[in-house]
């Protein structure tokens, strides 16, 4: 009959077996081992500067593009009034924004125009 | 004066990052230095090759420091040993398929010059245990591991030769704790059994 103290040492027995033949491992074997271990080291190592190069890449796509967008709204100084021979009068009431609304009535005041010179005629 | 950016020093946190980043890197390599070894012999065990059996180490690796090098030092040995389960299962996996086609073909052309059967690893072939001093009890013992099946043969390797406590197998195996008590039980029980003459 089997007592737990030699079912102790079957075990114990069997771990150390194991345990020697994984220490006893050849040096072939070893230098796979040691080839595959730096090989995955070195990964880790290159994945590291592809993610900074990735973050780097998106920070300046972003300010790029903040760049960008800021040069879009920025504020655009109004078209100076050129005065022409014939809409002159018209053109300098539709450079002045609080007057903005008259230019909604461009033909009463190319009516009005053509009233004076026929008056001045 | 202003120096040159190469000769100017390096902000202090950014000094400590660096250190720590290299302190961890060296902290995985002692890890996978210390569970190397045992786990070419675990993989060996259950493909009879070394050369498959250092492959799939290799595959472990890149996974674990790809996957779980960022963990705390604490968890990489039973996340280390699922990694390597999981590459003995999935070559199993595709020894049963290849299996099935070489069969096939062996069926079609029985003269063919794959011939699975010479391939397949010699079962008198004693392994590395038996060029031990004590030879025959080696070569018991590696054929009795050998003639477990994988789960049993995991829960025995992982819960008594590794060390890892019951919950940690379990994590290691992706199954319950009551699994791996089930399994390393049967393990005990068919291990004895094999190795009685042995003892």
């Amino acid at each position: 009959m089997n007592t737990p103290r030699d079912n102790e040492a079957w075990l114990e027995r069997s771990l150390a077996l194991l345990q020697q033949s994984a220490d006893g491992l050849d040096a072939a074997t070893l230098s796979r081992l040691n080839r595959a271990r730096q090989a995955a080291l070195a990964q880790s190592r290159h994945a590291t500067r592809l993610w900074w190069g990735a973050a780097f890449a998106g920070a300046f796509a972003l300010v790029l593009a903040l760049g960008v967008m800021r040069h879009d709204v920025a504020p655009v100084a109004p078209p100076l009034a050129v005065p022409s021979q014939d809409g002159g009068a018209i053109d300098a009431l539709a450079s002045d924004d609080d007057n903005a609304e008259m230019v909604d009535d461009l033909d009463f005041y190319a009516w009005l125009d053509a009233q004076q010179h026929d008056d001045e005629g | 004066m202003l120096q040159p950016p190469c000769l100017m020093a390096v902000p202090e946190h950014m000094a400590d990052e660096r250190a720590v980043r290299i302190e961890g890197a060296h902290a995985i390599e002692r890890f996978l230095r210390t569970v190397e070894r045992r786990a070419v012999r675990m993989a060996e065990l259950s493909t009879r090759q070394r050369d498959d059996a250092i492959d799939l180490v290799q595959d472990a690796m890149f996974g674990f420091v790809r996957n779980y090098a960022s963990r705390d030092a604490a968890e990489w040995g039973p996340l280390f040993w699922r990694v390597l389960d999981s590459r003995i299962h999935d070559w199993h996996r595709r020894q049963r398929v290849r299996g099935r086609w070489l069969g096939w073909f062996d069926r079609r052309d029985a003269e063919g010059e794959d011939d699975p059967v010479a391939m397949a690893p010699d079962p008198h072939e004693p392994g590395p245990l038996a060029r031990l001093a004590d030879g025959e009890a080696s070569a018991a013992l590696e054929s009795a591991l050998q003639a477990l099946p994988l789960r049993q043969r995991q829960a025995f390797l992982l819960r008594l030769w590794e060390g890892l406590d019951v919950a940690a197998t379990a994590r290691a195996m992706r199954c319950s704790e009551g699994s791996v008590k089930t399994h390393l039980s049967r393990a005990l029980a068919n291990l004895r059994t094999r190795l009685e003459a042995h003892r």
